[in-house]
């Protein structure tokens, strides 16, 4: 807006519906940390507390579905003066986001446990973290999507560190830290580019922008592009932009890590499809070779190194970098994959908390080692959790008639249909490699002497794996129900 | 002359995206990391300038709130990591790897 | 209207996973009480369902449960006809007795539980089988049950015989499904679809005799394999080192007759072609009498009812053969009463002999066991094709339909009367050598009555043993009309119509059955010493028989051992060599690669750092400079 426009401001129309579920995290988060204080009551009405507010989230989040599907009592779809976008999108991103933080709270009950007087403080920092991917998912705007992207990402360096007088948290912090806060930085200097560029931080705006004139002069927008694509793929750690995932994944408390990787992926790639798909469809021609070529480094270098991985920690850190890839395989069709993506990323995300429930419950919530060999004979030691962690292994690597083939399939199909046929043939046959990874992880837990005693999982990491392998197999089996939901989850 | 200003915070900017590649101090990296925040922020300021729009000088608002934040938890961090192992070098901080 | 089927599949799978789970915390007789009622509520459901079709007012249904991936054609959906109603009646309804008696078999296994874990997961796999509604999901069920039978040959895999059989039974199966699988390939490439209402509907119009020959050889080679035909029955004899209730349900009354029922439900593709056919009933006239034999020479109780078995699926594979599908239906239904019926008994003498299963050491049994003896008296003669028991009026179906048929198939009924005179008289040598006579026990041996929960099943199949044929009488064709929907436009062979045929005919196959039991009774009920001669009498044919013809042997010197050294050679040296080298070199090669990326992850900030800042400028440069050119 011009310096004489901003004189006759209209006040901006207000959807509390439209950011309750943000609002109750926030709050919840507060809220958490003030009953600590006020009562200091025990560590399992706190984990029941941040529960709360996380069920809480959900039903309004239906709410807000409902309101969104049928229109009523809704007089804008972009409410905030334009920062914020009502749509299937946000709504779908945000079940994603409360399934996982749900999953993550119960997986990281022992932790929570052990935490001490500060289970309070983790507790928030969860609820704050899917607060803040929240808002990036649902912002139609790129300086409140940096807002979501920082507030995350900031609890999640906390996080990271939450145990750092332990093994190599405080490695895993400052990592993470320094090198997440320099993709922050990319970001915001992508966002400040093409608002140089075009004039506009809004999505709507800056596709508007491109859409109605001829660019003399793109080179400033496109530069901003490629930081905000990098700054993006850095989060969603997808290579050559991963190499911090691993050592963080390693590093952090096992007990957290499942919810970090998993929260941090989604909220990455719902910043990344809506910037594409609803700000740059114009320049798809320009950023689809790039998505391609880092699409196709993922899977690649992704499932290499998995192989050769002893720990099984930094073996899940690269696999998500393979399938980071694989997700991106789906950008790479615009608008037409968005359905398969979210379905990808419902999948992967739950699989992913529930299969580092499993490492947390091994390797115990804390530590920062979990080799491949602790896992030798775990089907005899602790036959459940082998049992629902090798049917998440085999859902991760696409067998047919578990949801991950149904993932794959969708997300290749949708790359194949749109021209990028070597990316495919590459995503397959990286498929095969990264086969070979959890199969190699089965094949320790199933014909391996079992090697020394391991604790009884706790019941949250049994209830976590019980629905990671229902999601698998049902969503395997009948995926119709959950593709018809993510495909209402399109951007506006 | 708004490009200059737009190239100088295109070198801040730079200059801390290499000192982030080159020092070992923890402590000197996140003033790096600051840096590339405040070439951000000399952008939005200079191309709203340019553009005759406010939003871009709003916006240095925003993420001067971030860059606070990131102060508050990054030098925890390093406080920590100092108590704990007694140096600030990042380097010596390499055991995870591979 | 019969949207509740699929519960029929669901009940025993539900069991079987139930069992799976919590089997161990069941205490011994639960778990199988458990599972027992898993498959007798299907059997229930199935009743339930197949109400209209006794009622004669119920049509063909074709229901599709879901669709897995429409897009790749992947659909699970169930055929519910009167063909698929009678076979899912004769599973659930059989299953629910064995799996009954096996309560009181597998008492005090220590692997009870999983025993009845693996018969549900049987059962529901079979009836995945039966009731699929296309090739694709038929051959699922047809590799499950491949699987459970695996499983279930080898459960008491400690003896090296038992590990042995089952292996012996997964390879010869790997054969018979491969020319299955050939076939669904040829059938999916005529017709571009797998599914019954796609391809049976249209094999009348669209398919040439050519294909249609191809399609039903190799399907027959398939079938072969499951149904222990020749060359591929060598098999089911040794998969009686099984449990006896598994070879009471899997190798007698359901799984081994999955052959015939493929043959009976691609009908419309076997009448085009009269070569496929005539081969089916050839093989089955050939099995028929060369298993017939086989079984006179058998001194062990379940290898006489193996051969007997063999040569029965044959008599079943000369009907469809013939295209008279309803007769052959029609014996597969009676034959799986009797000779579950046989089974049982045999694992009834079993248990009471302490697990002696050589004929020659029994003997007078009948003082012992009343029921067991009466029971599988019934059931001998039932077999024997004494009127009006249940195998006389559908063995003579199939005989009276090959007759019609007339050119070869006069000589396929030649052979089939020559059968039955013989399947009388290994049946009566059984039966005398174990109940007749005077014991030849070993010392130590004290045989008893079976349980209840043994013996009833034994009562409710005798019933059935002598009923059943009643439902399909030259004087009342209800099996017939029950069945037409199914067989809807296929042109069927029938018995020749009229009395006096039908007394002419009938009274043949009642002679040689009568003289086979009577020549069965007169050549065994007498002291050892002289039944032991008249063996001998027979001089090598009877060796000969008593070897099965060494056919293993055979099999050992011309398949199994060039096929060993082939696989030898192409282990060692080919695959050694090419594959393994190749797959070895992609494994080091890919894992060589990774160790090299692994090198790039020092593990220091600022080198990650700078591989971020390099992946950056690749990106902006490229995308920079593409844009502005």
């Amino acid at each position: 807006m011009t310096l004489a426009q901003a004189t006759m401001i209209d006040p901006p129309v207000v959807s509390w519906l439209g950011i309750a579920p943000e609002l109750v995290l926030g709050v919840g988060a507060a809220l958490v940390l003030l009953i600590e204080v006020q009562w200091k009551p025990s560590r399992t009405a706190i984990a029941w507390a941040g529960g709360a507010a996380v069920i809480a989230a959900a039903l309004l989040s239906v709410l807000l579905h409902a309101r969104i599907e049928s229109g009523d009592g809704i007089s804008t779809f972009l409410p905030f003066a334009g920062m914020i976008a009502l749509d299937g999108f946000g709504v779908f991103a945000r079940y994603v986001l409360l399934a996982v933080a749900g999953l993550g709270l119960l997986a990281a009950q022992r932790m929570v446990q052990e935490a001490g007087t500060r289970a309070a403080e983790m507790v928030a920092l969860m609820l704050l973290a899917t607060a803040g991917f929240s808002l990036m998912a649902i912002s139609a705007n790129l300086i409140l999507t940096f807002l979501g992207l920082e507030i995350g990402s900031i609890s999640l360096y906390v996080l990271a560190g939450y145990v750092r007088e332990r093994g190599n948290s405080d490695e895993a912090a400052i990592k993470y830290f320094l090198l997440g806060s320099f993709a922050s930085a990319v970001f915001v200097y992508g966002v400040a580019l093409v608002f140089a560029g075009t004039g506009n931080f809004s999505i709507q705006g800056v596709h508007d922008y491109l859409d109605g004139v001829v660019v003399f002069e793109p080179g400033v927008i496109l530069l901003g592009l490629a930081l905000l694509v990098v700054g993006l793929t850095f989060k969603v750690t997808a290579a050559p932009f991963h190499s911090w995932a691993p050592d963080v994944y390693q590093g952090a408390p096992a007990g957290v890590v499942g919810f970090m990787a998993a929260i941090a992926k989604i909220g990455g790639f719902a910043g990344l499809v809506r910037i594409l798909v609803s700000a740059f469809p114009d320049l798809a021609g320009d950023w689809a070779p790039v998505v391609a070529a880092i699409a196709a480094v993922s899977m690649v270098v992704g499932s290499v190194l998995a192989i050769v991985q002893d720990d099984i920690r930094r073996l899940l850190a690269y696999s998500g970098v393979a399938h980071a890839g694989f997700i991106l395989t789906g950008v790479l069709s615009g608008g037409e994959g968005t359905a398969e993506i979210w379905f990808y990323l419902a999948i992967y995300a739950v699989q992913l908390v529930a299969a580092f429930a499993v490492v947390a419950a091994v390797s115990g919530p804390s530590g920062s080692r979990s080799a491949l060999s602790d896992y030798a004979g775990l089907a005899q030691r602790q036959p459940f959790l082998a049992a629902t962690f090798a049917v998440i292994l085999l859902g991760m690597g696409g067998i047919p008639l578990t949801a991950g083939f149904v993932a794959k399939f969708g997300v290749f199909s949708d790359a194949w249909a749109a021209g990028h046929e070597w990316v495919v043939i590459v995503g397959v046959l990286a498929s095969v490699v990264a086969f070979f990874l959890y199969l190699r992880v089965i094949v320790t837990m199933y014909m391996d002497e079992p090697a020394g005693e391991a604790a009884a999982a706790p019941l949250g990491v049994r209830w976590v794996t019980s629905v990671a392998v229902v999601v698998t197999l049902l969503f395997g089996v009948f995926p119709g129900p959950l593709l018809d939901l993510a495909g209402r989850a399109l951007p506006l | 002359m708004t490009d200059w200003y737009m190239l100088l915070a295109a070198a801040l900017f730079t200059i801390g995206a290499m000192g982030i590649l080159v020092r070992r101090n923890a402590l000197v990296m996140f003033m790096c990391v600051e840096l590339m925040l405040n070439a951000v922020n000399l952008t939005l300021v200079s191309a709203g300038r340019a553009l005759g729009s406010l939003d871009g000088q709003l916006a240095t608002f925003f993420v001067l709130v971030v860059a606070a934040a990131e102060v508050v938890i990054g030098l925890a961090i390093i406080v920590a990591i100092f108590r704990h192992r007694d140096t600030a070098s990042v380097d010596e901080l390499s055991e995870l790897k591979g | 209207m019969s949207d509740f089927l699929w519960l029929v599949i669901a009940l025993p799978l539900a069991g079987a996973l139930f069992l799976h789970f919590f089997g161990r915390y069941l205490r011994e007789p639960l778990a199988g009480v458990f599972a027992t009622l898993a498959i007798g509520a299907a059997f229930v459901v199935a009743v339930v369902a197949a109400v209209p079709f006794f009622a004669g007012t119920g049509e063909a249904e074709h229901l599709v449960i879901w669709e897995w991936m429409p897009a790749v054609g992947a659909t699970f959906e169930l055929q519910w006809d009167p063909l698929s109603a009678l076979m899912t009646l004769v599973v659930t309804g059989v299953g629910t007795l064995i799996h009954l008696f096996a309560i009181g078999y597998m008492h005090g296994d220590e692997r009870f539980h999983r025993f009845f874990t693996y018969l549900n997961l049987f059962a529901a796999s079979m009836l995945t089988l039966v009731l699929a509604g296309n090739y694709a999901m038929l051959f699922i069920g047809w590799e499950l049950v491949g699987l459970c039978s695996y499983l279930l040959i080898g459960f008491w895999f400690t003896r090296p015989s038992a590990a042995a059989a089952a292996k012996k039974a997964f390879v010869v199966n790997r054969i018979g499904d491969l020319g299955f699988l050939i076939g669904l390939m040829v059938m999916f490439a005529t017709f571009g679809t797998l599914s019954f209402e796609g391809v049976l509907g249209r094999a009348a119009t669209e398919l040439t005799v050519g294909t249609a020959t191809a399609i039903g050889l190799l399907f027959l080679v398939g079938a072969a394999g499951k149904s222990a035909q020749v060359p591929l029955y060598v098999w089911l004899p040794d998969a009686m080192e099984g449990p006896t209730p598994v070879s009471a349900l899997i190798h007698a009354a359901t799984m081994v007759t999955a052959g015939v029922y493929v043959v009976a439900r691609s009908s419309p593709i076997y009448v085009e072609s009269p070569i496929a056919s005539g081969t089916v009933a050839v093989i089955g006239a050939i099995t028929a009498l060369w298993a017939a034999s086989i079984a006179i020479g058998q001194r062990d109780i379940k290898k006489v009812l193996a051969y007997s078995t063999v040569s029965q699926l044959g008599y079943m594979f000369m009907g469809v053969g013939a295209t008279a599908y309803v007769a052959g239906v029609f014996h597969l239904m009676t034959h799986a009463f009797f000779k579950a019926l046989l089974f049982l008994g045999a694992g009834s003498v079993i248990h009471a002999m302490s697990d002696e299963q050589d004929m020659y050491k029994m003997g007078g049994l009948a003082k012992r066991m009343p029921i067991t003896a009466t029971t599988m008296g019934i059931a001998t003669l039932a077999i024997a094709g004494i009127p009006p028991l249940a195998g006389f009026w559908s063995k003579d179906e199939i005989l009276g339909a090959l007759f019609e048929r007339g050119g070869i198939y006069s000589a396929l009924w030649v052979v089939g009367l020559i059968g039955a005179l013989m399947t009388a008289f290994y049946m009566t040598r059984q039966w005398v050598l174990v109940f007749a006579g005077r014991p030849r026990w070993d010392e130590g041996v004290e045989p008893h009555e079976s349980p209840a929960v043994m013996t009833l099943p034994l009562m409710a199949l005798a019933v059935l043993s002598v009923v059943a044929g009643f439902v399909n009488t030259p004087f009342r064709f209800t099996l017939e009309h029950f069945l037409e929907p199914a067989f809807h436009g296929v042109e069927m062979q029938h018995a020749p119509e009229g009395w006096g045929m039908f007394l002419v005919l009938a009274g043949l196959s009642t002679l040689a059955g009568v003289a086979g039991v009577a020549a069965g009774w007169l050549a065994y009920n007498r002291p050892p010493e002289v039944w032991r001669r008249f063996q001998e009498g027979f001089g090598r044919l009877w060796t000969a028989w008593e070897q099965a013809y060494r056919i293993d042997d055979l099999y050992g010197a011309v398949v199994v051992a060039p096929g060993r050294r082939l696989a030898e050679f192409s282990a060692f040296q080919f695959d050694q060599k090419v594959v393994d080298g190749a797959v070895n070199g992609v494994g080091a090669l890919v894992y060589r690669l990774g160790s090299a990326l692994r090198m790039l992850q020092t593990g220091y900030v600022r080198n990650y750092g700078a591989g971020f800042a390099a992946g950056l400028l690749v990106v902006a440069i490229w995308l920079v400079v593409r844009g502005m050119s």
